[in-house]
């Protein structure tokens, strides 16, 4: 990286830091802490709610996707704006209407204790494992990108979220991610319109997509009831609304998002607006990794873009090897430029059956490019079986870093940097708002004043900070820790989705019936999940309608015992 | 912009920009998904 683009970065950073403590100061008791005295209006609620959901693999993982199997994952966010009207219907005004600063504060008062200290507490480990992860991931690109190693990286990332988010409390968290978004939004915009700007002069926008949607990267919809596809209209409206719905409704980094509204109104609004903006938005970034993959037609991509895994393989007894596919990849990309060419003559001419004929050639030549990569990443676990052969999250940084002017490369780093900060933030929040509401003032320290709760607030963000920094660190020894915290996710998301929607629509059932089926959902779905008995995103939506079948048939069987009994 | 609310004061009830009633907006977000699936339903169609 340039000076300027040193710089840039810096600058961002430092005055989005500076801006959140400036807005946060005066946050004096608990309720402006936690809740930021329920002060904030519409458009802050849905910025932060986006920022909490975007982390920084969206921005890095989202346009690589688009290059290598194109837009189909725009699907995955249909189920989102149905989420957001179920939340808007029943969890917002209930959350608001008891004044809880949690959302499992709730379940006591619709339950009991235990019910409550119980899904905290799964909450609490899920979170704070996962948060561990949403540092290190970006931590280990950038340290790729920059050249420097991951524990500065990570130490840095960490020590800056800590800094503000146990400063300002959700206010801070909330104003910085606010900025966050809009710096965000215009990176990514000036980097569709360079993209767009470093293809040839012949070639404009639809000229650009349609060159790629003729290689199968413009598939945005595909309406085919295939339970194998991962990304179907069916699978993102039914299970992309479970999902979304469990990680709204009860993950209490975006329930603390949402609370910080000024009004049930304004809690509403902030939540349909993103119902509104975030399937545009996605959409918007797949278009850029589309534009990219276009760009990379005229342009001869590097065989692997994890530049580090390529450098290693590079200086191995592999070489040689390496040597031939890559002078086999050069000449069936010089090959497929050639029927590019053709296309886009084809496509000027509006020649039907020309573009018929070279989509064919198009999508061979593709595929002859592909078999070549795995060529090189089959060399590469030769080589070292822990290497890393996945390279969609360092496609679009390494065109961003190889191709983009000076200054926007600091930018649309710290877009990274920021990406990862916005949902760390969150998450060490709504960790430190669970420690103290749901643990420490419930069951610890019950008559304590307000100036105690939020040192306590301060102290439990602290610990946190420390714990996913530690967590962090730790990822980088073991290689499959991601998927590792992914499926503990979907170990514990389905069981406490189903608590919430017992609380919600099965009035009848209790808290004794639902607090030992939400214990069995758990440990049958630990039991399936170790048997491998189907793929681990399921465990989310059998823990939920396990919990939810079971409490009422305990219920049943309690009601008869107390029958019996009398 | 932000007002910070004071203990007992209660709870706003604002109506929602642009409709009369939030049921209206709901309409309005389904209508939006369904318009999305088929503006991208077209953009597949056209672009593939």
């Amino acid at each position: 990286m340039s000076v300027i683009d040193w710089v840039v970065l810096i600058l961002t950073l430092v005055v989005i830091v500076v801006y959140g403590i400036y807005k946060s100061r005066g946050t004096h008791n608990i309720q402006g802490y936690l809740l930021g005295n329920q002060s904030l209006p519409w458009y802050h609620v849905s910025l932060s709610v986006m920022a909490t959901q975007a982390s920084a693999i969206t921005f890095l993982s989202a346009p690589g996707l688009a290059y290598s199997s194109g837009m189909s994952f725009v699907q995955f966010y249909l189920g989102l704006p149905l989420a957001m009207i179920v939340l808007c219907i029943t969890f917002v005004p209930i959350f608001h209407r008891l004044k809880v600063y949690t959302a499992y504060e709730y379940l006591e008062q619709r339950f009991d204790l235990k019910t409550r200290a119980l899904t905290a507490f799964l909450f609490l480990i899920q979170r704070g494992l996962s948060t561990g992860i949403t540092i290190y991931a970006p931590s280990i690109i950038l340290s790729t990108i920059l050249d420097i190693n991951t524990t500065y990286t990570t130490l840095f990332i960490g020590s800056l979220v800590v800094c503000y988010t146990v400063y300002g409390g959700t206010k801070a968290v909330s104003y910085t991610q606010m900025l966050q978004m809009s710096i965000i939004f215009c990176g990514l915009f000036a980097a569709g319109v360079m993209v767009v700007h470093l293809l040839p002069a012949d070639i404009g926008f639809g000229r650009a997509i349609s060159i790629a949607g003729k290689m199968g990267r413009a598939n945005a919809i595909d309406f085919k009831l295939d339970l194998n596809n991962q990304y179907t209209v069916w699978t993102g409206l039914i299970g992309g609304f479970f999902l979304q719905l469990s990680y709204f409704g009860t993950d209490q980094s975006q329930v603390g998002r949402y609370l910080s509204g000024a009004s049930i109104s304004q809690s509403r609004l902030g939540l349909l607006m993103n119902g509104l903006v975030k399937i545009p938005m996605q959409f918007l970034i797949l278009l850029i990794g589309v534009l990219v993959f276009t760009f990379y037609q005229y342009n001869r991509p590097p065989i692997f873009f994890n530049s580090f895994e390529l450098n290693k393989l590079e200086k191995s007894k592999y070489a040689p090897e390496l040597s031939v596919i890559k002078a086999d990849f050069e000449k069936a990309f010089e090959e497929k430029q050639v029927v590019v060419e053709q296309m886009n003559v084809a496509l000027e001419q509006d020649d039907q059956a020309m573009i018929n004929a070279h989509r064919k050639t198009l999508q061979v030549a593709d595929e002859k490019e592909k078999s070549i990569r795995t060529k090189v990443t089959d060399l590469m676990v030769k080589n070292d079986e822990h290497a890393n052969t996945k390279d969609n999250n360092y496609i679009f940084l390494s065109f961003v870093t190889q191709y983009l002017p000076q200054g926007l490369i600091g930018l649309l780093i710290a877009i990274i940097f920021l990406a990862s900060m916005g949902s760390t933030a969150s998450a060490l929040n709504s960790l430190a708002s669970t420690t103290v509401i749901d643990i420490y003032k419930r069951l610890i320290k019950k008559d304590a004043s307000d100036h105690q709760y939020l040192q306590a607030s301060r102290i439990a963000t602290v610990f946190w900070g420390v714990i996913c920094i530690v967590m962090a660190l730790y990822a980088s020894k073991i290689g499959n820790l991601l998927e590792a915290v992914n499926i503990l996710g979907s170990y514990v998301y389905g069981t406490i989705l189903g608590v919430f929607l017992v609380a919600f629509y099965v009035r009848h059932v209790n808290g004794r019936a639902v607090f030992f089926a939400a214990l069995a959902a758990e440990m049958l779905v630990i039991v399936i999940g170790q048997l491998e008995l189907v793929a681990y995103l399921w465990l989310n939506v059998i823990g939920c309608m396990l919990v939810v079948v079971f409490s009422v048939i305990i219920q049943k069987l309690l009601r008869k015992q107390r029958i019996t009994i009398q | 912009m932000e007002q910070d609310k004071q203990p007992g004061q209660p709870e706003k009830q604002e109506l929602p920009p642009f409709v009369k009633t939030w049921k209206q907006f709901y309409a309005l977000l389904i209508g939006w998904l369904v318009l999305l699936v088929l503006l991208f339903y077209a953009f597949t169609k056209y672009f593939e």
